[in-house]
């Protein structure tokens, strides 16, 4: 019966990180810089974590004041050990997971 | 008051121009204003009491182009388009041939080439500056692409025929060169809190030389007038700082404004290209889902006139988060940026091209993950231009078949370097972005 339940959870956490259901799951990553001038939300499909370095290149090459300052990109969700579905993710594209933490700017 | 000063010192021409000197400018101005006073209250069109200007001579800075020489000084009062408070004007006076005359210059930067750069300059202003007169008449105004005239700007009918007198005072020849132009209708809110309508037309290519507009010249480094004036801190020196522009936090795009700007070249002697990228959810491998999820499929339109060129890649996306991203109404993102695996290049005649630009300007409204998503966009749209991708179709699992990135990705590789299609890769360049 255990090995049952062992199985059933393995098999719906495959399924979850190896089929199209990871991508629905998925509540969106956001990025910001220093100052809350960048800002970029994964919508999936391409609109992805490496569209968003490259933007942020972009950003910094324009914006040489910031790039001074502070150049890093900063994640703005929170990391969610418990989203199954984002597993494969947090170990085979850990590079999002591992941006430093900045909460998203709410406008009054 | 220093930064001001250099500014002077620093735009001083060597030229037959010399620049306007403040004590000339001002003595002039404030006898002209004295002068005309009466005029400007009693506009019989005009009920309303406008605010004195407030002119702070300390910032005035001076420059010459080769026609005429001229002074501007930042002027309080911030400019409203679609809500958004981003404009800022001057006063500019201008001396040609002995002759002084006075403008307000309304500077209009474009809300997301200000967000982008921060503040606007001269060399690469994408914008609108609108020249009134004293009495806030509106003359004339130019639209600026990257720093260069690329339509004009003028009073709708009704205020045309009160202008037309001023219009020819100004001495300033129009000289388009190109009649590709279409004129659109538009509006704005002035410093003065007035709805201003007024018609624009692009155009691009207009050689336009009034001597305001020309961006080159031995003393084009003097003709700063959009952007950040004597430097000397102060409110309308230049753009405001800009906090809530449209679309900051929702990153759709509108397609008929990226679409527009191919209409600025002539379809004639232009080459076009249609490009179809794939970000194959497992690069080289036939599944749907791996380290790029479920893949990308983005298409970029690129149309070339005499070495300029524009180009914008977009995609088509469900506009919903989670589950609800199955089925959901539409959205188009910018694609710049976009990492994808394979790629396939198409030329393309003018007419065909309008068809897929006008198929991009109205996407469907709902996207479908299994019927309708961002790989069946594409397809269509090249169909629609007569260009018949190779086969899109693939197993999605549970019995379905249908247009995927997996699946296009593949028939592209199999393609090969044959038939303009790229299977190395790469990322997709900065695209022009939206046009007015």
């Amino acid at each position: 019966m255990k090995k049952l339940i062992l199985l059933t959870a393995i098999g719906i956490v495959l399924i979850a990180n190896f089929t199209p259901i990871s991508y629905l799951l998925d509540e969106g990553y956001a990025y910001t810089n220093y100052n809350g001038k960048f800002k970029f939300k994964e919508e999936g499909s391409g609109h992805d974590f490496k569209m968003a370095k490259t933007l942020y290149k972009w950003y910094l090459e324009s914006h040489p004041d910031d790039a001074k300052i502070d150049p890093k990109l900063y994640r703005t969700f929170k990391i969610k050990l418990w989203h199954f579905w984002e597993w494969r993710a947090m170990i085979f594209d850990k590079e999002r997971y591992q941006l430093p933490y900045r909460p998203p700017q709410v406008k009054k | 008051m220093t930064s001001c000063k250099k500014d002077i010192d620093q735009q001083t021409p060597d030229d037959s121009f010399s620049i306007l000197p403040r004590e000339e400018a001002q003595t002039w101005f404030e006898k002209y204003t004295a002068n005309n006073d009466g005029a400007s209250r009693n506009m019989a069109d005009d009920n309303l009491t406008r605010k004195p200007l407030n002119i702070d001579w300390g910032r005035y800075t001076s420059a010459a182009t080769n026609e005429l020489s001229y002074g501007l000084i930042a002027l309080e009062g911030k400019l409203k388009s679609h809500g958004y408070a981003i404009g800022y004007r001057k006063l500019l006076i201008t001396k040609k041939e002995g002759d002084l005359h006075a403008y307000i210059l309304e500077i209009l930067p474009d809300a997301l080439y200000l967000q982008r750069k921060g503040s606007a300059t001269r060399k690469d202003f994408y914008g609108r500056i609108f020249f009134y007169d004293t009495n806030y008449h509106l003359i004339k105004g130019y639209i600026y692409i990257n720093g260069q005239v690329s339509g004009e700007i003028k009073p709708l009918e009704s205020d045309r025929k009160e202008s037309k007198a001023k219009n020819q005072s100004i001495g300033i020849a129009l000289t388009p060169v190109q009649e590709i132009c279409s004129w659109n209708e538009d509006n704005y809110v002035n410093a003065d809190g007035e709805v201003v309508v007024f018609a624009s037309r692009q155009c691009t290519y207009s050689v336009i030389s009034d001597g305001l507009s020309d961006a080159g010249g031995p003393s084009g480094s003097g003709g700063d007038y959009a952007g950040g004036g004597g430097g000397s801190g102060g409110s309308s020196d230049s753009a405001p700082p800009v906090a809530d522009l449209p679309g900051e936090n929702n990153s759709r795009i509108d397609p008929k404004a990226y679409m527009s700007c191919f209409g600025s070249l002539p379809d004639i002697g232009s080459k076009m290209t249609i490009t179809v990228y794939v970000q194959e959810p497992a690069p080289g491998l036939p599944f749907n889902v791996g380290t790029n999820s479920v893949g990308h499929t983005a298409i970029g339109l690129t149309k070339t006139y005499n070495g300029q060129s524009i180009t914008q890649v977009i995609g088509f996306y469900p506009d919903a988060t989670g589950k609800a991203k199955m089925h959901a109404p539409s959205k188009i993102l910018d694609n710049s940026g976009l990492s994808y695996n394979v790629s396939i290049s198409y030329p393309i005649i003018a007419s065909e091209f309008s068809k897929i630009v006008n198929f991009v300007s109205n996407p469907p409204d709902t996207y479908d993950l299994t019927q309708y998503n961002c790989t069946s966009f594409v397809y269509n749209a090249c169909l629609a231009g007569g260009i018949k991708l190779p086969d899109p179709n693939g197993n999605m699992g549970l019995g379905m078949t249908g247009m995927m990135p997996s699946a296009l990705g593949n028939s592209i590789r199999s393609v090969g370097n044959a038939g303009n299609a790229n299977v190395n890769g790469g990322t997709v360049g900065k695209n022009h972005g939206p046009c007015n």
